[in-house]
Order: C-alpha cells, then structure tokens, then sequence
C-alpha cells in the first residue's frame, strides 16, 4: 500500500519531469543566427523587453502586463506557426508539444502568483518558447523563397 | 462503443508509428548503431501481433486471451529492461570500472523486483495472471524509471557525447512513468472503474508518446563522435556534417 502511494507519487512527478525534459532538449536546439529579431520588428513583440526587464532588473513582476504580453505575442506567433511559409497550414507535432508545453507553464505561472511562488522563472521559460517560435517562423519565411522581401513585408502578405 | 473505437484508433496508431520507425531505422542503416530500440520495436510489434492473434482467435471474454495480455505485457517490460540495460552499457562504454557497478546493480534491481513480488504473491495466493503479474509489472515498471532516471543524471553528469542518448533516455522515462503511476493508481483503487479508463488511455499515450521521442531523437538530434565532451576539439565530425561547437 505504502509502496503505491510512493510509486503513484514519484511517478507523476517524474512524468512532468520527462516531459519538461523533452521540451526543453527541443528549445535547446540552435539557429545559425538569430532569425527571431526580423519576427519580433516586423510584429511588434514584446517578448524581448518582457524578458529584459526580467532578466536585468530587479524590480517587482508586474504580473498582469506580462502575462497579457506573452498571451499575446503566444497567439500572434502560432498564428504564424500555422500561415507563414507553411504550405501545409497546419502545426507540426513539436509546434503542437510545444503549445502545451506554454500553455502548462502559463497555467503553472497563474498557481505560482497565486500562492506566491518565484515568477521570474516560469516567465523566462515562456519567453524561451516564443524566441523558439520566433525562431522557426523566421527560418522558414528566411528559407522559402522571399528572400527579396523583408519578413515585414512577408508578413503584410498574409 | 465511442470508447472502443478511440482505444483501438490509439493502439492502431501507436502501433503503425512503431512500425514506421522500425522501418526508417532500417532504411537509413542505423539497425545496428541502435539496435536496442530495433529490439525493443520489434519486440513490441511481435508481442502486440500475438495479443492480436489470440484476441481474434478466441475472443475478447477468453481466459487465454487474458493469459496473453498479462504475458505479452510482462514480456514487454522486461524488453524494456533490456534496453535501459544496453543504455546504461552504452552511456558506460569509456568507463570499465563504472560498468561493473552498473551491471550489479541492475541485476540486484530485477531480483530485488521479483522478491518483493513474490512475496507479495504469497499474500495472495491463486492470482498468478492478475494480482502477479500486475504487481511485479508496476514494480518493474517504477525500478526501470528510477533506473532510466540514473541513466538521465548519468548521461548529463559525465557529459556523455551520444546526445541521442538523453533524448533516447527521456522517451524511455514517459514510457515508465506513465504506466507506472497508472497501474499504481489502478492497484491502490481497486480497479476503480475511473482507474481503469485513465489506464487503458494512458497507455498507449505513452507509448506512442515514448515512439514519437524516439523519432525525433533519430531523425532530428545529429549522432555525435562517441568521445567525451572534454576531449571534443573545436569541430566534430557527425553523420555527414560538421558540428561547429
């Protein structure tokens, strides 16, 4: 009985981990340059000054700005997961881990302010998977064939 | 019915990714370079074809169709204990002495495993098929995510070269760890009814989860030269490219 519990416990918990693990060995993964910044300047991100502010200052989170920031640039970059320079239109399997993986920090970020746990954290998380998006977006409008356009005016195209 | 066909729509799912991979690692001549996730694939593509052949042949209500799923199943994670093994030897192969301490371990582990049942069993005489069985899956289950766990630490600590490793290792862990904390839950309730559904779910979830890892360990992450990180020099050659580092 006491066995169980142990193992029903550890389990889930390592569940999570192996999980966490896979998505972060995925947000590891590098770009030959940084094909985000063209993303972030054509469509006016906030993730970046999100986690600078984080980053360099230590001032208080301000929680609700963040968090409509990152809910925000989140929408914005699947909707260009989804449209840009993706003929199929459709997520693939990581974009879609991926997703969750947001949505379950996001949702872990609303318990953590909740019982007043570290923000800072699970905010830098989020804004990692954003730079990874911006990332992919960036590298495929870079690599599909409008290299004579800027990613803005890709972007206006849409 | 909605609940059959989703069942079988996920285990048919799960068991054509398998294949896929299997297919793939053969195509693209890793059979031997990976041969434990060829031997695990294959082991669970013929241990399913059994089930499915005895499922067919007798029915579902059959006794011997329940003796084949709990021995299919039992067959499947001890498959899998195989592998953690062959990872660990792997993750080990610069470091003899390491080695020795691992292999103790893990056959004190599955002897350990299969004391604990046993004497479980004589709790509860007469449930060789159902009470057995399940007990020593889930034991064996949650020893090989404890040890899968090891293996994770021990891949990032020695900073083993094979960066598949890691990925290969993780897939392994949802693999464990999923089942292990159903049939937990599913022992500890009593075969709830609730219990039950979360665990014929969750399965083939996992499983397909632990496939879908292993995929993109294989086909995304570069095989690295198998040589400590220490001893990289500023290029390493992997299949075919050059790894700036």
């Amino acid at each position: 009985m006491v066995l169980a519990v142990l193992i029903l416990i550890l389990s889930t918990a390592m569940f999570f981990f192996y999980f966490q693990t896979i998505c972060q060995r995925i947000l590891a993964k590098e770009f030959e340059r940084d094909y985000f910044l063209a993303i972030v300047n054509a469509n006016r991100l906030e993730f970046p000054s999100v986690r600078r502010a984080v980053e360099e200052f230590d001032s208080p989170v301000d929680y609700a700005r963040f968090c409509m920031m990152l809910k925000c640039d989140f929408l914005a970059l699947t909707y260009l997961l989804k449209n840009a320079a993706n003929a199929d239109h459709r997520y693939t399997l990581q974009d879609r881990l991926l997703m969750l993986y947001f949505q379950g920090i996001y949702f872990w970020l609303h318990i953590g302010h909740f019982l007043k746990l570290d923000e800072k954290s699970p905010i830098l998380r989020l804004t990692s998977i954003l730079q990874y998006f911006g990332n992919v977006v960036g590298l495929r409008v870079n690599s599909s064939g409008f290299k004579d356009l800027s990613a803005s005016d890709y972007l206006l195209t849409l | 019915m909605g609940e059959k066909v989703l069942l079988s729509s996920l285990g048919y799912v799960g068991y054509v990714l398998e294949a896929s991979l299997l297919v793939y690692l053969l195509r693209k001549g890793y059979a031997r370079r990976l041969w434990e996730v060829v031997f695990y694939l294959v082991a669970s593509l013929g241990l399913n074809g059994a089930r499915y052949y005895t499922l067919h042949r007798y029915g579902l209500a059959s006794p011997q169709y329940g003796y084949c799923y709990w021995t299919t199943d039992l067959l499947l994670v001890l498959a899998a204990f195989v592998v953690v093994s062959a990872f660990f030897r792997r993750a080990c192969s610069e470091n003899e002495n390491m080695w020795r301490h691992v292999r103790l371990l893990l056959v004190t582990v599955l002897f350990l495993v299969l004391g604990i049942s046993i004497i479980s069993l004589s709790h509860h005489t007469g449930g060789i098929f159902t009470f057995f069985i399940i007990e020593f899956q889930q034991n064996l289950y949650f020893a090989c995510l404890v040890l899968n766990t090891l293996l994770y630490l021990l891949v990032v600590k020695m900073e083993v070269a094979d960066d598949r490793l890691g990925m290969l290792s993780c897939g392994l862990g949802i693999q464990f760890a999923g089942p292990a904390a159903c049939l937990a839950f599913y022992y500890l309730t009593g075969g709830d009814p609730f219990a039950r559904i979360l665990t014929v779910f969750l399965l083939p979830l996992c499983d397909a989860g632990m496939t879908l890892t292993w995929f993109y360990a294989v086909a995304r992450v570069p095989l690295v030269a198998t040589v400590s990180r220490g001893a990289r020099t500023d290029k390493i050659v992997t299949e075919g490219a050059v790894l700036h580092t």
